[in-house]
């Protein structure tokens, strides 16, 4: 009785609920038109493909001075995978000059104006911050970035903190430039993280890290074998894809690890009562095609 | 996440509606991946008079939010292209070293039935506790929802490669749904912390290798362990191919804000994992 009650009240409050949005909204909602068609206050623009072809390549600007960092990080952010070996070449010759400190103080300001506001430009300018191996300005700020506690309260979405999910992301670039160094402070940080640090996703990129700093060798292996957490040591033999593995090193590296980790076998997938009412129509007037950039 | 049709939730969700409607999520800036991305096509009309039907995406749920304004990308509807421009041009399709291919992922996001799921409709939402959802609808297609995670630069998931893999593991869901297979009672996913999942909302990894689907077949399943996706894994799997098998243009923020999505996903999100990681370690 009280369900019943219950459940009327709850549709005829919904029911209300939504009629006092709908004067909110304009237009064809989700009644399954799609009503008019977007559209842009500026002319159409080029083709993707003038527009690339028109793209100066090859062309970093200089990272000689603090105040160059900005339009550097800029030109970063959007340099294509071509252009990888222009940002490493740019990057070690800042690092070799006169001011390599006064470039890293300026990634470090850049760092911290962007962490707050701006989640894709900080992971670059730790990216270039990490790749310069400056051991002035730039280990210690990485040592202190990828040891900041992680936030325990915040807010929940899809059942994670994510401040915490983003600090997690900031720390675990700051950890790969730490490995990167190859310098016996910044390897005791790396060590020091592997075997302490309160998140495994930050552990697990810095074994991830230090190995492949070593070449996966079997000696780097042993030595972390020695420190890491029991249930860290399948980080260890962590299958890595990267866009120079190939397809049969990688099956062959995850069949392996599999086989020596049964505990990362899944359970068979469980099935749901069917739906019957689930047969529904085709999207309308649909062009599964899409244009030619 | 998958959403529950039932009543106190339907009214709870059109009471939220009620206090939002007018509301958007924040329209003040993009963030440097979806500005590098949006360089490279510059805004290309052809893509987005496509695109808006190909996922189905209705004026009156993006009204206010770029529908009359899609070359603005500080707003939702162009963000949202700018992610399904990545998801449609963005992988090089290389099957020796691609985990899918383009014609998985965009089966799993866009609107039409296919072997992947039955129709789906692409909405934007306010809410601030969820980065997408999808909904069984009662009447005509299901409920594709991106939310303000995924757009407001303030967040760490705003940029093209972790919306574009919102796509797919919201998608992922609808395919849960059409053969019938339950995820779990946590908006489609497993309680947690549990295993090495250490959030709330955790799948399960069915790892398989490289090339191990041919391009078009990942919806398929054998109904055990050994050939099967949970949305999680699906996503992951979405995000290591912009990582590691990008389109010659493909922009660096935007191939690192997805290698820095799956690896965080992969360690995070799986009761069996973590998962293997992508990418090279080396900063730059």
């Amino acid at each position: 009785m009280h369900r019943k009650l219950w459940r009327t009240v709850a549709i005829a409050l919904g029911l209300i609920a939504i009629g006092a949005a709908c004067p909110l909204t304009s237009g064809k909602g989700s009644s399954g038109e799609q009503g008019e068609a977007p559209a842009a206050k500026e002319t159409p623009g080029k083709r993707p493909s003038e527009v690339l072809r028109e793209r100066p390549m090859h062309a970093p600007p200089g990272l000689a001075a603090e105040a160059e960092v900005t339009a550097f990080v800029d030109w970063a952010a959007g340099s294509l995978p071509e252009e990888r070996e222009d940002g490493r070449s740019a990057i070690a010759k800042a690092a070799a000059s006169p001011g390599a400190s006064a470039v890293a103080k300026g990634l470090v300001a850049e760092i911290q104006r962007a962490r707050e506001v701006d989640h894709s430009r900080t992971l670059v300018a730790l990216a270039v911050l990490g790749e310069m191996k400056n051991k002035e300005v730039g280990m210690p700020f990485l040592v202190q970035f990828a040891s900041q506690p992680l936030p325990e309260k915040g807010t929940l979405v899809d059942g994670e903190i994510i401040e915490r999910t983003s600090l997690l992301q900031l720390e675990a670039k700051a950890v790969q430039g730490l490995a990167y160094m190859r310098d016996d402070v910044a390897d005791r940080e790396v060590l020091k993280i592997i075997s302490s640090h309160p998140s495994r996703v930050i552990r697990g990129e810095a074994i991830n890290a230090w190995l492949w700093n070593r070449q996966d060798s079997a000696t780097a292996r042993e030595q972390l074998a020695q420190l890491v957490k029991p249930e860290d040591r399948l980080l260890i033999d962590r299958p890595r894809w990267t866009e120079t593995s190939t397809a049969e090193q990688f099956n062959r590296d995850l069949a392996v690890w599999l086989k020596a980790h049964p505990e990362l076998a899944a359970p068979a997938p469980v099935k749901a009562k069917p739906r019957e009412e689930q047969k529904k129509a085709d999207a309308p007037g649909f062009d599964a095609v899409p244009p030619v950039p | 996440m998958k959403i529950r049709s039932i009543a106190p939730l339907a009214v709870a969700a059109a009471l939220a509606f009620a206090t939002q409607a007018g509301a958007v999520c924040g329209q003040n800036a993009a963030s440097t991946a979806d500005t590098a991305l949006w360089n490279i096509h510059g805004c290309w009309s052809d893509f987005y008079l496509w695109s808006y039907k190909a996922y189905d995406q209705r004026s009156g749920d993006w009204s206010g939010r770029g529908w009359n304004d899609a070359c603005n990308v500080k707003l939702e509807f162009p963000k949202h292209w700018n992610a399904a421009y990545l998801v449609t041009y963005g992988l090089l399709d290389n099957w020796a070293q691609s985990f899918h291919g383009t014609v998985d992922y965009r089966a799993a996001g866009e609107a039409a039935s296919s072997n992947f799921h039955t129709s789906q409709y692409h909405v934007p939402s306010d809410r601030t506790d969820i980065f997408g959802g999808w909904e069984w609808e009662l009447f005509g297609a299901n409920k594709l929802t991106t939310a303000c995670p995924l757009y407001n630069t303030a967040w760490s998931n705003a940029n093209p490669a972790s919306r574009g893999g919102d796509f797919v593991h919201e998608g992922w869901h609808a395919w849960m749904d059409k053969y019938d297979y339950d995820n779990g009672s946590v908006g489609g996913h497993r309680p947690g912390p549990q295993g090495a999942c250490t959030i709330n909302g955790c799948d399960y990894f069915y790892f398989h290798g490289i090339s191990a689907y041919a391009f078009g077949a990942m919806y398929q399943t054998d109904g055990t362990a050994n050939r099967f996706h949970s949305p999680n894994q699906a996503q992951v799997e979405y995000l290591c191919d912009v990582a590691d098998q990008p389109k010659a243009w493909v922009p660096a923020s935007v191939r690192q804000a997805a290698q820095a999505d799956a690896n965080t996903r992969a360690a995070q999100r799986f009761i069996n994992g973590p998962g293997y990681t992508c990418g090279s370690p080396r900063p730059w």
